[in-house]
């Protein structure tokens, strides 16, 4: 089965809006791939579910929260030496901890919309890449 | 990817003693016999426990006790059919897929874009940096 680590934009969109990420989302949920990530990104998704702005009310947020722990698996963040050792591999520092999060959890792939990410990791695919991946697996079998 | 599934009817069977391509199965039991699971060849049945069943000509099929069990379905409840490939997934229309929908809802009425939305992940980026490895980097 494929395993892919996502990003924080990935899971945010597949949460709010319907789309290629919400159907990766669905498809984790069915079982036929595997979603991971780590503590920083779900700290990145809780972050945005709870800006006012959303309009998201009450137990909303958590709910949602807890909805991608049920199809996720979170893996604990890459050690703070690691990250730091990093600097320079990527223009935004803070997508450090996806990086090494990403290297470190075995995923054959990195699931991100940023485009700056995938000219620089070749293992990082666009969403529709990794759907693509899942039903040809599928269709393989 | 929802569907509404009507009225469920219709017969199956399961068990290693049948064969899926290997000619018709005997289907002249009046009651469903579940003898056990099915390993087939195809795709997801490979790795899963499998029935062999029957669709009627109006596209109505029974699932078996135990899937149903598995599923948590009690009497009528709508199940969901997603097609995967050359696979058919049926599960159980949950709670989540009510949540989902409300904050798809939400979110649409906010008027929130996509495009803003990641300018949200960004900031959150920032600060999630700067909370966990801030001290560390400088």
């Amino acid at each position: 089965m494929a395993r892919f680590f996502v990003d924080a934009n990935t899971l945010v969109s597949g949460l709010l809006f319907e789309g290629n990420e919400s159907l990766l989302l669905d498809l984790a949920r069915l079982g036929v791939c595997e979603l991971v990530t780590n503590e920083y990104v779900r700290e990145e998704v809780r972050d945005v579910l709870s800006r006012p702005r959303l309009g998201l009310s009450g137990v909303e947020p958590e709910g949602a929260m807890a909805l991608l722990a049920r199809w996720v698996t979170i893996e604990r963040d890459p050690p703070p030496g690691l990250v730091v050792a990093a600097r320079g591999r990527l223009p935004d520092e803070d997508d450090l901890p996806v990086l090494i999060g990403f290297e470190r959890s075995g995923c054959e792939f990195l699931v991100t919309g940023d485009r700056d990410f995938r000219e620089r990791v070749p293992k990082a695919i666009t969403t529709r890449a990794a759907i693509r991946r899942v039903f040809s697996d599928l269709e393989s079998d | 990817m929802c569907a509404q599934i009507p009225e469920l009817s219709a017969s199956w069977r399961g068990g290693a003693s049948r064969e899926p391509r290997g000619g018709p199965p005997d289907w002249t039991q009046p009651e469903p016999v579940f003898d056990g699971p099915f390993k087939s060849k195809d795709s997801l049945c490979a790795v899963v426990e499998s029935y062999i069943g029957k669709v009627s000509s109006a596209g109505q099929l029974t699932l078996p006790k135990r899937i149903r069990k598995a599923l948590g379905l009690k009497g009528s409840e709508y199940v969901e059919v997603a097609l995967l490939g050359k696979a058919v997934v049926i599960r159980r229309l949950r709670e989540e897929d009510e949540l989902l929908d409300t904050l798809r809802r939400k979110v649409k009425k906010s008027g929130l874009t996509r495009a803003r939305v990641r300018e949200l992940v960004d900031e959150a980026g920032r600060k999630a940096w700067k909370k966990r490895y801030g001290q560390a980097a400088r």
